[in-house]
């Protein structure tokens, strides 16, 4: 990092500003090293690696089922559909068959979960843009959302509630209510949130035209999940390869269309009130049945190589995994949708002033340990 | 009754007294008096800025649905006290490389700025410390001096963000100086006067003779221009927390910091003051019947009211961005206070 | 195109450069040799039937006996299919072409296969270190077998430069 500063040829006019790794609004820990003339940003360089715990490496000492718990801490503010991609990826290796009620179960927490997320998003965004009002408000909701969580596998954050062939415990018997009330509620706060922002006029020439992506460009960069469908790109893993009976839910894809700041919001927007949907549906057509396949105790799954994939919050993760037959995976190699995302920062704020690098980049709804894992 | 005049008068004829008793020539007197008034409005708003903090993390606690503070006290009321003690006990810490004058004054410049501004402020009835006939000029060039200290605090604070911050800061203020002030105009045109003490006679005794109804648009433009120059949200773009980290004052602590963050909310019942005094009729009564409830009474209320509504934008509103803001200040608020000023001018003549 | 689809295609076009691996996924798993490595890239990128222009991952792989493997998961939004190619590298000094030229995405995760696997991609158009920090260098971490010291050092921040 030494080098960086010093190989960055600067005119009269430019300086360099270091962004982070503490910065209110670097989400985490990220360093960003800001070549500005002004306030508009010529360049910029992205350094990561602050977070970086390792984790794949931590796989290949662990078994498949003591690997679960750490797929939980890729991502903290998703940790549901990372445990699901790793479930489904050693459940594809072993040629594991899940009972439809734990796909299920499934399909309800990482629902949940998204609509957790997208709330972390949204007021996090909000914080970004310097309203501090909506930030609470969305957390008061997604607390009731850990409540839920809480109640089902009695964690708040990290909940290690899959497991390989199923999920670890069935929902409590008061659940169902409370789910319900959830979802009735929540619909009618989205749309106070709406109003608090969505067509704001601070808020609309802050976002609007702000930080477009093209499709191509993104796809180029890896970028995935809301932030391409912002740009319109119709791409969701969910439809397109449903996993999990994902093919039995009805919901839509809601889509942008430009792919400014404004587009890739109102897409989560309109995804949190998908959700409930897909959430309604699994409550009611939760099948009765077993909630998880029977695994052996030690679990050895045959020699191969396979990759898993899902639709996460933020964009596409999935897992690439060699199993060399013993009880312990011989390499995992984790993808994460931040890491694609993140790589298009730099194509998006050029050009643009500080103030918008921190609106597109909260649009991006990067979360830093996903990308260093 | 509860007016302080009495009191005032009180206290003067008993220092008079007493001094004259002494033998004391004429022009002691008048400094031990002045200092007296300058002490009890020093006290006075120094207890105001700690209410006002108060007031604000109470404000923000329930709009966004919490309580704010509750352990200090009933309701929290000794959160700000306790909040100041752990200021007054931090390391004064100066970076390397500052410019350490600069650094060190900048504080004391927006302290001092923004405790002159109520030499000119009628509290009340007769509750007035110097009734200058320029007085509202005095306040406009007083309240200038924010930006230098912000200036001044960007610049030594040998910082980027702090730069930034004060860079913002004075082309921000530069552009809002002009609105705000012709929002005035518009006011001065129809008093004929700029001495405070005058608005305030002139808008009484009944709730339609306040500026605020002939000068409505001048009254939004004064309102909105002053949130600007008081960099709160949305136009918080000198401190911008997601941006600039805290832009001007990023390098300052314990106490240096803590006089930045009492004059920002000093400056803010300054605002209100003034909104006060030019557009709702200063300590005035709405109704002469309500007058048992003394002058003072009326004018903290009425600023008090105005104090709240721009806490109210701060925890509503995003930020704008820097380019928005002065288009804005130069495209939108400048034409419209001249127009009022136009229609003030044919109104005048009319009428 | 289904599984057999293009893995008959890009035999076709590659013949002998082309190694089929045998596995029960509905996704094709290729070998490719080093030698053709990034014109078969190109060739999955750009031929209209295979338009593999997303890069889902890439991440290399170490077999301590005898190479280094670099895998990429590879996906098409227009046809809807998925491969996975892999290229198998010396054991000694694993070098390989950067497919950044390709896809862009793939510039961090060749740079963090750089640190981590000490994989060379030449012609990489930012070689630095990604995850790890300045100090480091302790060897590859994410290699078969590899032990670092205890302890490490934080990196001594009093040397300065770091802005």
């Amino acid at each position: 990092m030494t080098d960086v500063t010093k190989n960055i040829q600067l005119s009269e006019e430019e300086f360099l500003l270091n962004m982070g790794p503490q910065h209110p609004s670097t989400h985490g820990v990220l360093r960003l090293v800001l070549k500005l003339r002004g306030e508009f940003i010529e360049d910029l360089t992205p350094h990561v690696g602050y977070l970086h715990r390792s984790i794949e490496k931590i796989a290949e000492n662990r078994t498949y089922a003591q690997f679960m718990p750490f797929t939980d801490r890729i991502d903290y503010c998703a940790s549901m559909p990372c445990n699901l991609a790793w479930a489904l990826a050693v459940e594809k290796l072993a040629g594991i068959e899940v009972p439809p009620r734990a796909q299920y179960l499934r399909v309800l927490m990482t629902e949940l979960n998204r609509i957790a997320s997208h709330l972390i998003y949204l007021g996090v965004m909000s914080l970004d843009l310097g309203a501090f009002t909506p930030f609470l408000y969305t957390f008061r909701e997604r607390e009731w959302i850990l409540d839920l969580f809480e109640m089902t596998c009695g964690q708040r954050l990290t909940y290690n509630y899959m497991r390989i062939g199923g999920v670890s415990r069935d929902l409590p018997p008061e659940f169902y209510q409370s789910c319900k009330n959830f979802t009735k509620v929540f619909l009618k706060k989205v749309d106070e949130y709406e109003a608090l922002f969505t067509y704001n006029p601070i808020f609309l020439t802050r976002t609007k035209d702000i930080g477009i992506l093209p499709i191509a460009v993104g796809l180029e960069y890896g970028a995935s999940g809301p932030t391409i469908r912002g740009s319109g790109h119709n791409w969701d893993l969910r439809k397109v390869e449903p996993y999990s009976s994902y093919e039995k839910f009805d919901f839509n894809v809601p889509l942008g269309t430009k792919g400014d700041v404004w587009d890739r919001y109102m897409v989560r927007v309109q995804e949190m009130r998908e959700s409930c949907k897909i959430i309604n549906q699994a409550l009611d057509g939760l099948p009765e049945g077993e909630i998880k396949a029977k695994v052996p105790g030690v679990f050895k799954p045959p020699a191969g190589e396979v990759i898993s994939r899902i639709e996460a919050p933020r964009g596409e993760m999935g897992y690439y995994l060699v199993s060399d037959g013993s009880t312990k995976p011989y390499r995992v190699k984790i993808r994460t949708a931040s890491y694609g995302n993140l790589q298009v920062l730099r194509y998006l704020s050029r050009g643009w002033k500080i103030a918008d690098l921190v609106a597109i980049f909260g649009s991006l709804d990067v979360v830093l340990p996903e990308v260093d894992r | 009754m509860l007016e302080l005049t009495g009191i005032i008068q009180w206290v003067g004829g008993i220092v008079t007294s007493i001094s004259n008793s002494l033998g004391l020539p004429q022009i002691i007197i008048d400094i031990i008096l002045i200092l007296l008034i300058a002490v009890a409005i020093f006290a006075f708003l120094m207890l105001m800025a700690l209410y006002l903090i108060w007031m604000e993390r109470k404000v923000s606690g329930h709009i966004q649905d919490r309580l704010g503070p509750m352990m200090t006290g009933w309701h929290g009321w000794a959160q700000t006290i306790a909040d100041a003690l752990k200021l007054l006990q931090k390391e004064d810490i100066i970076v390397a490389n500052a410019d350490r004058k600069v650094h060190y004054w900048a504080p004391i410049v927006v302290f001092t700025a923004c405790f002159a501004v109520y030499a000119v402020i009628p509290f009340g009835k007769g509750m007035l410390a110097a009734d200058v006939n320029i007085g509202i000029l005095y306040i406009l060039s007083i309240t200038t001096f924010t930006t230098l200290s912000l200036l001044m605090a960007g610049w030594a604070s040998n910082n980027k963000y702090a730069l930034l911050g004060g860079m913002r800061s004075a082309s921000q203020i530069i552009s809002y100086e002009v609105p705000l002030t012709l929002s005035i105009l518009g006011v001065v045109m129809m008093a004929g006067t700029l001495s405070m003490g005058k608005f305030v006679e002139l808008q009484g005794p009944y709730i339609w003779k306040w500026y605020v109804w002939p000068q409505f648009i001048g009254f939004c433009i004064y309102l909105i221009a002053s949130t600007a120059e008081l960099n709160r949200t949305p136009f918080d773009l000198p401190e911008a927390e997601q941006e600039l980290v805290a832009g001007f004052n990023i390098e300052y602590s314990g106490m240096k910091f803590a006089m930045f963050f009492l004059a920002e909310f000093l400056n803010m019942f300054t605002v209100g003051a003034v909104t006060t005094t030019l557009f709702l009729g200063g300590w005035n009564p709405p109704l002469p019947a309500l007058a048992f409830i003394p002058s003072w009474v009326w004018f903290l209320g009425k600023s008090l009211f105005i104090v709240f509504v721009i806490m109210w934008f701060k925890w509503t509103y995003p930020r704008l961005r820097v380019d928005h803001l002065l288009s804005f200040a130069w495209k939108v608020l400048l034409p419209i206070s001249f127009i009022n000023i136009i229609l003030t001018a044919i109104g005048i003549t009319i009428f | 195109m289904n599984k057999e689809q293009i893995e008959n295609k890009i035999t076709q076009k590659f013949g002998s450069a082309i190694e089929i691996q045998k596995t029960k996924n509905p996704e094709p798993f290729i070998y490719v040799s080093i030698e053709k490595y990034i014109e078969v890239c190109e060739f999955l990128k750009t031929d209209p039937d295979m338009c593999f222009e997303y890069l889902f991952q890439l991440g290399g792989v170490h077999y301590p006996d005898d190479r280094f493997e670099i895998a990429l998961t590879l996906s098409s939004h227009k046809h809807k299919h998925e491969l996975v190619l892999k290229v198998k590298l010396p054991h000694d000094n694993p070098k390989a072409p950067t497919a950044t030229t390709v896809w862009e995405a793939a510039n961090w995760y060749e740079r963090e296969a750089m640190e981590l696997f000490g994989i060379q991609f030449e012609g990489h158009p930012d070689p630095r270190p990604l995850l790890l920090y300045d100090d480091w260098n302790y060897g590859y971490p994410m290699r078969k077998g590899w032990t670092g010291p205890d302890f490490i050092p934080m990196p001594d921040k009093t040397k300065g430069g770091d802005d």
